[in-house]
């Protein structure tokens, strides 16, 4: 069991290090604009050379990726940003005084510092809304909120992000496939 | 035109115009804070929109991989932005009365 469990993170050490790899490649190609074999070598030499100089500390990840569910969340944001975008225009052109904005309390269920962050960075990047701070041990996020002129708009707000966060769970950490060994060791303020 | 020359022009056209409302925001908001809402987010997605709609106009060049590689990025770094400037303007206007009417972090920052 042991050595299985230790095989199995090595494998995925090596995979996630192949796609590092492969990503920096792919990046490489994609500024030179031109497929072929020299940029190919150029890219995997270069990109190689950028993860020696430039190693990252290891993510530790407890769930599974789930296409289906990223990609429903990737449809869900991207109307999201778009829809409240033309919220906000309409705010900025509107003749009447601006929105009245306020800060709210969220209280998240995520497991792990990696969606944590994607939760903020969504919540971030969808217009009316943005995060002032983060309490990690409590996973408590204080949003500031463009409109919070009626309850009306206190509840799309809360309903909009308890979605998103049912996504990013259902995408990266569901709860029967969690491993509690993953927690990163508590960092001291 | 084509067809593809018709939703080009539109998608740059709308992101030209969400662009212009996040400026025209930064003049009329009151604070810090909503005009950080426009300037950072409104523009992102109208930069993307632009993007869209360049890599349409560029296609089969091989720089449409670097308009892509262009949008990543924006993505990637514009939350990043808006949350550390938010979060430094909070700290310094959060005793100004009136331009809050809901604030549940109150004196939660020690």
């Amino acid at each position: 069991m042991t050595t299985q469990r230790w095989q199995r993170g090595v494998s995925r050490e090596g995979a996630v290090r192949v796609g590092v790899l492969s990503w920096l490649t792919v990046v490489w190609i994609a500024l030179w604009g031109d497929l072929s074999v020299a940029n190919l070598l150029a890219g995997i030499a270069v990109g190689a050379l950028i993860m020696v100089a430039l190693p990252l500390p290891r993510v530790p990840v407890g769930g599974r990726l789930h296409p289906l569910s990223l990609l429903q969340l990737v449809f869900v944001a991207s109307y999201y940003a778009i829809e409240s975008s033309v919220q906000v225009a309409w705010f900025a052109i509107r003749p009447a005084a601006p929105p009245v904005s306020g800060v709210l309390r969220v209280y998240l269920s995520t497991k792990s510092d990696l969606v944590l962050v994607l939760c903020v960075d969504l919540l971030n990047l969808i217009p009316g809304t943005m995060v002032l701070e983060i309490d990690r041990r409590r996973c408590v996020v204080y949003v500031h909120v463009l409109d919070v002129s009626s309850d009306e708009a206190v509840d799309k707000f809360y309903r909009t992000t308890r979605r998103l966060e049912k996504l990013l769970i259902s995408s990266f950490e569901r709860h029967a496939e969690w491993r509690s060994s993953a927690t990163p060791p508590e960092v001291l303020p | 035109m084509t067809l593809w020359q018709w939703l080009s022009a539109a998608l740059i056209l709308f992101g030209a115009t969400l662009a212009l409302t996040a400026a025209i925001a930064i003049v009329r908001f009151p604070d810090t804070l909503t005009r950080m809402h426009a300037a950072t987010k409104p523009q992102v997605v109208g930069l993307i929109l632009v993007l869209a709609g360049a890599a349409i106009e560029l296609y089969g060049h091989g720089n449409v991989w670097a308009l892509v590689l262009v949008g990543l990025f924006t993505l990637l770094t514009a939350p990043v932005v808006a949350h550390l400037i938010g979060r430094t303007a909070y700290r310094e206007q959060r005793h100004r009365d009136g331009l809050l009417t809901v604030n549940e972090l109150g004196n939660e920052i020690d």
